[in-house]
């Protein structure tokens, strides 16, 4: 191998090792779109019913989308008229309603 | 501060919270900014959802016990004196077949306040919906999702 062979190599590899630190160097593409706060997103959804006896989970999707995952039973048939969750998103509460005096 | 409804006219009460000791003190007058009245709006504030930053409140208009189906949620903005307006609204579910309208029946947000999840108890359905960061205004993502019979609360977790 030639010096001038050397010499241009190494110039491929200098703007090889450039290309790849400023993201291949595609001045047209995209701004990445801003990510959610980590940690604050929205990650699972879960409803419940006050006759059904119910609750819905549902996983959130990256564009706030519902997926559907599993329907659970309340214990002993109970009903429940609300549900709410911990910030920290350890543990959901379900409140069971008591019985109707009508 | 913190909003509760009243019970038996369409308006909100409006009461400032003593930071240190925690009392309550009423605000004269209505929550809802001169300019918004219900009545004109057809809105009968039933219950107040706040958006995570605090800028928006949504006011659910009351749901179909009473005998009439809810109108759905409008968005106010929350003044720094506690006043909430002006408004956009009302957001309801998307009508889902064979029922001609929707039923919204609970409203909750994600911890982000990116996207708002909305329950219609009449089409046994959940609906997603991303939120406007300026006017708080809601958009329906992709149609509702069938759920359990006549949801009547959610939760989101983060």
């Amino acid at each position: 191998m030639r010096p001038r062979d050397v010499g241009h190599i190494a110039l491929l590899l200098l703007v090889a090792v450039l290309l790849a630190s400023c993201g291949g160097g595609d001045l047209n593409a995209p701004t990445p779109a801003p990510s959610p706060t980590p940690g604050l997103a929205g990650r699972f959804v879960y409803v419940a019913s006050a006759t059904s006896g119910e609750i819905a989970e549902f996983s959130v999707a990256q564009n706030g989308s519902l997926v559907p995952l599993a329907t659970l039973a309340l214990p002993g048939g109970a009903r429940t008229n609300a549900i709410a969750g911990d910030p920290l998103g350890r543990f959901v509460y379900v409140v069971r309603a008591g019985l109707s005096c009508t | 501060m913190t909003t509760a409804t009243p019970f038996t006219s369409d308006t909100l009460f409006l009461y400032e919270i003593n930071r240190t000791i925690g009392a309550l003190t009423r605000v004269p007058g209505s929550a809802l900014a001169p300019g918004f009245d219900p009545a004109t709006a057809n809105l009968r504030p039933d219950r107040v959802t706040f958006h995570s930053s605090g800028r928006f409140a949504y006011v659910a208009d009351r749901p179909a016990r009473t005998g009439a189906f809810s109108r759905g949620f409008w968005a106010f903005l929350a003044q720094a004196s506690g006043a909430l307006g002006p408004a956009v609204g009302p957001f309801t579910t998307p009508a889902t077949a064979p029922f001609l309208v929707g039923d919204p029946s609970a409203l909750a947000l994600d911890p982000a306040g990116r996207f708002a999840y909305v329950t219609d108890a009449t089409a046994s359905a959940v609906s997603a919906f991303s939120i406007d960061q300026a006017t708080g205004a809601l958009t329906a993502i992709g149609p509702p999702v069938p759920t359990i019979q006549a949801p009547t609360s959610l939760v989101v977790i983060p």
